[in-house]
């Protein structure tokens, strides 16, 4: 089959590779109808997170036809057409079954390499380092998909694969961001990123009651998606003085109630911060360009709630002293997408939330590295690029 | 999960084993896993090393006009606080390491290697005293040997270097019940699977079991074992029969998580190489990290346990030559 293969530091290719089998008696084989950029793939292609192997096959965001189940698959069918979260889940380990799926226990193949940094390792993830498992991605025309009864979303009827296809991430991520925020009524919630994660982020809390969302970007176009389409007011941080004293401006000298940083460890800004990050990633010396969140760990009100979305490596400067003395709450994961999946899918039903507007770009799946480069300097107000096999 | 090396030589004071057999009870109070005191060469070396790197270090960020003027190159005191921090950083991070600290020494290597590059780009330039730079290039030379050596050495594994023997100890909580757990233990097929990444093992019936561990060139190491001590839904304990090639004993416990956590399971085994070149070759076969083993073995007991399946990238697309083993 043809799939899109990692060579090295920006260097994506499409290859020739095996085709997927099944390996597991509760695997199923996908056809890929769709796949979709992800700003995380960016850390890996830019170099800024290892365990990366030539040739692996990339991408965590996509959907498809079911074209052949294991022996043990008891629900899903051949012909079924269905979305797959990003992080698989067992569905039987004390993780899964208290609906943290991205901390799954049983899912990673290759538990020694995340061990010695995280003490423990996490779940398996499609198309993605080899700390996380080395799972062949869904940028490619079939796809091995693990405990098929577990991770396989049959999609309704009457929605087009645009609707769909976010599910696999980007909106279970960002909805999830919204819920870490515990909203309660009269909240005000800021996002920092309005890229796929935060766009869904966005509408995401306003689905869950916030009473108004401030996103904050410096993109023109992604700016404007905030306000037309996730209803949320905008700041431009290439425009302001200081990101902190507007939102203060906004809200009344409170702060936001809760920070959602949708942004993660390549984050942009300004001024000497910035430039130190800047250097400092670029001589390896440290993983993350930090300013957006440590910006939001300043900006929230006393006793709020800081959600990560955003990837990060192991940060430096983190202002803990900030987050003791204000009291502030820390929510992050990495998508338990299996937990929102279901309920994003009656959203879309109900006409509440269509992501498809995140498509700016499309491509073949054989122009799928040219789709990247686009994603990755945002040319011609690219928010995400999606493939077709 | 947790994996302990939990002893090391058999000193004086351990004569009451008359074999390799292990103690009933599961490990408990602490449990040695530091390096030892006093051990390989390459240790203590390592050791004055990481000092070293902490004295140049700071030396590197107090003084760096000083010491630019020692080497003779131009005033670059950003650039030598810069090193300097890497140099305490490695030295910090060898003395502060709780294993044999080959890593920080291997980072050590590079170091010297970015020292040296940067000393023969001073050179390049004329704005250096050329005779200070080339003594300071000669010294870092020979320290980068001495790591170099030190590097080598530690990376290269204990066992291979001084058959001892082992015990390790290594712990994951399954979500079932102890006596299923047990059973599944105990099932004909189980053992073979749990252990499949690095041995065959295939019950003979009465308690007794035949291991094989192949490597490379058709060399194979095998012995039975025989159950010992079996107490249902609790304890299964094992020990190899006179003449095996590579004593050893091994011990599974199970123990009721608290809540809904399912049960505690601990393997235990024991190593217990022969001297002289067989113990050497025994050792090799096992490879470096039979802690590691014991880990893989248990989580591949709880991925089957919990879920019917052992997770796997096996024939995993990819665009290297041939489908992925690992």
């Amino acid at each position: 089959m043809r799939a899109l293969c990692w060579y090295g530091i920006n260097d994506l290719r499409v290859e020739t590779v095996p085709d997927p089998t099944i390996v597991n008696p509760h695997d199923a084989i996908l056809r890929v109808t769709m796949s979709t950029t992800c700003g995380s793939d960016l850390h890996f292609i830019g170099g800024y997170i290892p365990m990366m192997r030539e040739g692996d096959v990339i991408g965590h965001e996509f959907m498809g036809e079911v074209v052949e189940v294991g022996p043990d698959v008891k629900k899903v069918k051949k012909g079924d057409r269905v979305v797959v979260p990003s992080f698989i889940g067992c569905g039987n380990c004390w993780y899964c079954r208290h609906e943290f799926w991205s901390l799954c226990d049983n899912t990673n193949p290759k538990p020694e390499l995340q061990e010695p940094l995280f003490g423990y390792p996490t779940a398996g993830i499609y198309g993605y380092t080899h700390a996380f498992g080395g799972y062949a991605g869904g940028h490619a025309q079939y796809v091995r998909v693990p405990h098929a009864d577990t991770d396989c979303f049959l999609v309704p009827e009457g929605l087009r694969d645009e609707q769909v296809v976010f599910l696999s991430d980007a909106a279970p991520t960002g909805y999830m961001g919204a819920d870490f925020c515990a909203i309660r009524p009269g909240d005000i919630v800021a996002v920092c990123g309005c890229g796929g994660v935060g766009l869904m982020a966005q509408q995401s809390a306003h689905l869950l009651g916030a009473e108004r969302v401030i996103a904050i970007d410096r993109f023109p176009e992604r700016l404007r998606l905030a306000r037309e389409r996730a209803g949320a007011e905008t700041i431009d941080y290439t425009a302001v003085d200081s990101v902190i004293d507007a939102l203060k401006e906004m809200t009344g000298g409170r702060g936001p109630d809760a920070c959602i940083d949708a942004v993660g460890m390549e984050a942009h800004g300004t001024g000497l911060q910035y430039a130190y990050d800047r250097v400092k990633q670029l001589l390896y010396m440290h993983t993350d360009r930090g300013q957006a969140l440590r910006e939001a760990i300043v900006a929230c009100r006393k006793g709020g709630t800081v959600s990560i979305m955003g990837v990060y490596g192991l940060m430096d400067k983190f202002p803990l002293g900030v987050l003791m003395n204000k009291g502030l709450t820390v929510r992050t994961a990495q998508q338990h997408g299996q937990k929102y999946v279901p309920r994003l899918l009656r959203h879309v039903e109900r006409g509440e939330l269509d992501p498809s507007y995140l498509v700016t770009h499309r491509f073949s799946l054989e122009d799928a590295p040219r789709g990247y480069e686009m994603f990755k300097e945002k040319e011609d107000g690219c928010v995400r690029a999606v493939f077709t096999p | 999960m947790a994996t302990q090396r939990a002893g090391h030589d058999r000193g004086p004071g351990d004569g009451q084993h008359a074999g390799v057999g292990l103690a009933a009870q599961p490990p408990g109070g602490r449990v040695d896993v530091g390096w030892p005191r006093g051990g390989f060469n390459e240790e203590r070396l390592a050791r004055a090393l990481g000092w070293f790197s902490i004295g140049l270090g700071l030396a590197e960020v107090a003084a760096p006009r000083s010491l630019a003027r020692l080497i003779g190159v131009s005033d670059h005191r950003a650039l030598l606080r810069v090193l300097g921090l890497r140099e305490i950083a490695s030295g910090l991070g060898i003395l502060t390491t709780r294993r044999r600290p080959a890593g920080w020494l291997w980072a050590r290597v590079g170091g010297d290697v970015v020292d040296l590059a940067l000393l023969g780009a001073a050179l390049e330039s004329g704005n250096t005293r050329r005779g200070r730079v080339t003594a300071a290039a000669a010294a870092v030379a020979g320290v980068t040997v001495v790591d170099l050596l030190c590097s080598q050495g530690l990376s290269r594994s204990p066992g291979v270097m001084r058959p001892i023997a082992a015990e390790y100890a290594t712990s994951i909580t399954v979500g079932k019940s102890a006596d299923e757990l047990y059973r599944f233990w105990r099932e004909p097929q189980s053992l073979s699977r749990i252990m499949g990444h690095f041995a065959e093992v295939t019950a003979a019936g009465a308690g007794r079991t035949h291991w094989v561990v192949r490597a490379p060139l058709g060399q194979s190491l095998e012995w039975d074992a025989q159950v010992v001590e079996d107490r249902p839904g609790e304890l299964l304990r094992w020990e190899s029969l006179a003449g095996a090639q590579l004593p050893t004993a091994g011990a599974v416990h199970f123990r009721p998580a608290p809540g809904d956590r399912g049960t505690e399971v601990t393997l235990r085994f024991r190593f217990d190489p022969p001297g002289g070149a067989l113990g050497d070759a025994a050792v090799k076969l096992l490879g470096p990290a039979p802690g590691m083993l014991a880990g893989r073995a248990l989580r591949c007991f709880k991925s089957l346990a919990e879920t019917g399946e052992v997770p796997t990238t096996e024939h995993n697309p990819s665009a290297r030559a041939g489908a992925d083993a690992d």
